[in-house]
């Protein structure tokens, strides 16, 4: 605490525009199980401090982990000064920050149960029971099994007098059971996401009780065939499948740095650009997304933003219509925004904050309407569950996604299961094709962990939600 | 730093008591710059360091990290993985630690990249924007330098330490609906040409106008290295012996037998200077040249040691860099053997699309041009593309010249025949 403050009054002695220290231990326990054997137990535990320093419109980031007053006082300096140095470059091409109060707040993701207090023994001995009962089935080769466990103790201290206390904690359970016959090879996971919660969510996701439907799933998609070419066909798509496309189409296209061009070398941009706000549709009439970094459970869900904005609610597509965008408030002004969304996050010490996706989902039907609903609205189609491969252009326009289980849906019923299947589409396409979407009873959180961007690489987090949805006339077809 | 993490590896080994055990340490100085429309938008310092303990207690095991040099903690981490290896389950496949070892001392050390300082970065990323803003254009990148020292010790005696250095350097320009990039990364800094790396974005850059519309199809491509690279290295993710005889990938069953190209010859190398050569891999096993294809057959599959015991195979280790073998074709030669076609910079967003059969899908980027009559008519909008790596190998009509295209790559430029595009983009 003491060499928070330190830090801060050292930075700004120096001429520091604007200064924050974070310092951060991060916990994770990472048990990996395949085929009845124990292949990885880590317990990861790092601790340091970053510090950003902000000077004539460029930053300087530095980070250390030895907790000495010198220590602190040399990374200051080199962040500093390397922000001052960035800034000749930056002299006619300035970054700004909006403004923000002061905040003196702590955040804890509400926690039953610490999975750190759960023996390792309880974990592996369920991800073996799992292997068991998945390697019972003739027909599956290979059962991997793993849990994750998280934790983020976090003090933010900057030069606007927030000083925040965040502990956020995370589990993540999943499992996959590998079929192989002489021809193919197919899989099936039991993969419920990320959630912000204690052990006692791992308790109430019931794992093993879902482990034979899963054998029998990868199996039965091991026998099943594909579909004949392509052809424009109707989709209902699940909630643990469209988070992931809505991840990809939604989420990163409305990061605002990807919008400005920040990561025009890397992520790449986005077709979502400023001209387009309150004006562009998105998708279909119904068709609602809401950022929401309040969310209970929600993996992006932890009081404040790393740049000391508190958690916000707001509508990224509203009525079909682009709206507005995940800011932060290196970002926001440049799109004239006087306060930032609060989607700046690092991943560890070390990392400095970058924009990031908020916990985005799309809003349920406000019709009454159940999954059994949508399906017996389609002559010929296809139902995905889960996610599989997915791809998408550097602009969020094209792409391309396929799934963990499919079912064909013919003249309003769910027939038989699939496998191989890809749909193709774009922006806007896709999302205008939303023709009806099931309601509030059926709606279902998946959270992400691994979100890959920046440079050095980070994994950022954030949930994503939808009931069922059922999408008209796009592309269909099996892989080649 | 490095003085201090050589004592506490020495202190770990002295408060071990377990049958066995393997760490390894890693402290990482980097400097990473990020520049984005013509400003700085992140430049980033500091030292990392990390021990990862990995203890055995028969055939159970535990695992920490360890980031802290005081000897409380150590201890108390050290207790942690103790508890894990003693509650945990036994690991049917555990094999001993390595033992003590004889390796070549490759030098992947340069002085010049270890002393570069952020006043060097913003002076290459200057020259940068000062190029872009001549061509009222705007230019998005990065400078990163790295320097790592690494150390592996075991139970049974071995003992390894490596360092090396990297420099990596990437620019995209971009203005209205053009946009292009040129990408390196060495381990020396004499390999670094800014200038060639100017004149390449430059000349990529006026060539290419705002995309006109083309439909997808098979057509021939010529891919540039890094386009090569980007799907040869994503197929050798899932070369794996295990995977393989399991029936899970294209390759069970297939070594020795010709599934490549004829003229397709991909290999890892300790034999070139100008990439990452390491002595050993991260569980001590020591690095040897190895073939992936020769002249279209599959020599090897990576094989870890535990399962090449099981099964009473050779034990080969991953790729530690790849090298492709090339030819003497200029584009302008390839242009001239096919009708038409067209040339991609680089692929983006490679994912697997089906293991069994290895089909891989992406997209285009950083500007695709279409030829036709051996001549460059037009830039053309971005593709999505489904293949099958080895598959296209076998499609292959010419290659060019080598490139050092990063730290652990030498690629050379590839005509093939009948690319599948399976869509295009609206840029």
């Amino acid at each position: 605490m003491e060499l928070g403050k330190i830090a801060i009054d050292y930075a700004l002695s120096l001429g520091a525009d604007f200064a924050d220290i974070r310092i951060q231990r991060t916990k994770r326990e990472f048990i990996f199980v395949r085929d009845l054997n124990v292949k990885m137990f880590n317990n990861d535990d790092s601790y340091g401090y970053g510090i950003r320093v902000f000077k004539n419109g460029a930053w300087g980031f530095a980070h250390n982990k030895l907790f000495t007053k010198d220590a602190v006082i040399d990374t200051v300096k080199s962040a500093f000064n390397i922000a001052l140095a960035s800034s000749e470059i930056n002299k006619n091409f300035k970054l700004q920050l909006t403004p923000e109060r002061g905040y003196i707040d702590t955040y804890n993701t509400p926690v039953c149960i610490d999975p750190f207090t759960i023996s390792p023994k309880e974990k592996i001995d369920q991800l073996l029971e799992i292997n068991r009962t998945l390697l019972s089935y003739k027909d599956i080769k290979q059962a991997r099994a793993m849990i994750i466990s998280q934790n983020d103790d976090k003090i933010l201290i900057n030069s606007d007098g927030s000083h925040l206390k965040i502990n956020t904690t995370y589990v993540y359970p999943s499992y996959t059971a590998v079929a192989v016959n002489q021809e193919d090879s197919q899989s099936r996971s039991f993969n419920p996401g990320a959630t912000a919660a204690g052990w006692e969510h791992v308790i109430n996701l019931r794992l093993l009780e879902n482990a034979d439907r899963v054998a029998r799933e990868a199996i039965m998609k091991l026998n099943a065939e594909s579909l004949p070419g392509d052809k424009r066909r109707d989709l209902v798509l699940n909630p643990d499948h469209l988070a992931l496309t809505m991840h990809e189409s939604v989420g990163h296209p409305t990061e605002l740095d990807r919008v400005l061009g920040w990561e025009a070398d890397f992520a790449g941009i986005s077709f979502a650009t400023p001209e387009k706000l309150k004006n562009y549709r998105y998708g279909a009439e119904i068709v609602n997304f809401t950022a929401n970094n309040k969310l209970p459970g929600g993996m992006a869900t932890a009081g404040y933003d790393d740049d000391g904005v508190p958690n916000q609610e707001w509508q990224i597509v509203k009525d079909g219509i682009l709206n507005e965008y995940g800011t932060t408030r290196d970002t926001a002004s440049f799109i004239g925004q006087k306060l930032s969304r609060g989607c700046n996050r690092a991943t560890n010490y070390y990392d400095m904050p970058i924009n990031r996706i908020p916990n985005l989902y799309l809003e349920p039907g406000k019709k009454e309407c159940s999954p059994n609903d949508l399906i017996s609205a389609v002559d010929d189609g296809v139902m995905i569950e889960g996610q599989g491969s997915f791809s998408i252009d550097q602009h969020r326009i094209n792409f391309q996604f396929g799934g963990d289980m499919f079912w064909e849906i013919k003249n309003g019923k769910r027939s038989r299961p699939l496998k191989k299947i890809l749909y193709r589409s774009n922006n806007p396409e896709f999302w205008n094709s939303v023709e009806a979407i099931a309601d509030k009873r059926f709606w279902k959180s998946w959270g992400v962990n691994n979100c890959g961007k920046g440079q050095p690489g980070q994994t950022g987090r954030m949930t994503h939600g939808a009931s069922p949805t059922l999408f008209r006339n796009i592309m269909v077809g099996g892989s080649k | 730093m490095i003085n201090k993490l050589k004592k506490t590896i020495d202190f770990i080994k002295q408060h071990i008591d377990a049958d066995d055990y393997h760490i390894d340490a890693k402290v990482k100085d980097s400097l990473d710059t990020r520049f984005a429309q013509n400003r700085i938008t992140q430049n980033i310092s500091g030292v990392k360091f990390e021990i990862n303990v990995n203890l055995y207690y028969g055939k159970k095991s535990g695992s920490v990290t360890i980031d802290q040099l005081d000897e409380t903690a150590i201890l108390e981490r050290l207790d942690v993985a103790k508890t894990i290896a003693m509650h945990s389950s036994e690991d049917q496949e555990y094999i001993p630690s390595e033992g003590a070892k004889d390796f070549p001392d490759y030098n992947n050390y340069d002085e010049e990249i270890a002393n570069l300082t952020v006043e060097d970065h913003l002076a290459i990323i200057k020259v940068c924007i000062d190029n872009a803003l001549k061509q009222d254009a705007v230019v998005s990148g990065m400078v990163s330098r790295h320097v790592v020292h690494s150390f592996l010790t075991t139970k049974n005696g071995f003992n390894g330490q490596d360092k090396f250095t990297s420099f990596e350097h990437s620019m995209t320009i971009k203005k209205d609906e053009r946009e292009t990039r040129v990408s390196r990364s060495v381990i020396k800094k004499s390999l670094h040409d800014i200038q060639a790396m100017l004149a390449e974005l430059n000349t990529n850059f006026q060539a290419i106008s705002k995309p006109n519309e083309m439909l997808p199809r098979k057509i021939p491509v010529i891919l540039r290295p890094q386009a090569v690279i980007d799907i040869f290295s994503f197929m050798s993710w899932f070369m794996d012996r295990r995977g393989a005889d399991l029936g899970m990938t294209p390759f069970s069953n297939k070594i020795n037998t010709p599934i490549f190209g004829k003229n397709f010859n991909m290999f890892s190398s300790l034999d070139d200077d100008r990439i990452m050569r390491q002595a050993f891999d991260d569980s001590g096993i020591i690095n040897k040249n190895t073939d992936w294809s020769k002249d279209g057959i599959l020599m090897n599959l990576p094989t870890g040691k535990a399962y090449a015991q099981q099964h009473n195979l050779e034990n080969v280790n991953h790729p530690f860099n790849i090298v492709i073998t090339g030819g003497d074709k200029t584009e302008e030669e390839m242009m001239a053997m096919v009708d038409e076609g067209i040339i991609i910079n680089r692929f983006w967003y490679i994912r697997v699309v089906d293991g069994k059969s290895g089909e891989l899908t992406g997209l285009t980027r950083d500007g695709v041009l279409y030829f036709k009559n051996g001549k460059i008519e037009k830039s053309v909008n971005n593709f999505r593309w489904n293949e099958i790596p080895h598959d296209m190998s076998r499609r292959i009509l010419a290659l060019g010249k080598q490139l050092v295209n990063d730290t652990r790559s030498i690629i050379p430029t590839m005509l093939i025949k009948d690319f599948t595009l399976v869509d295009n983009t609206r840029f």
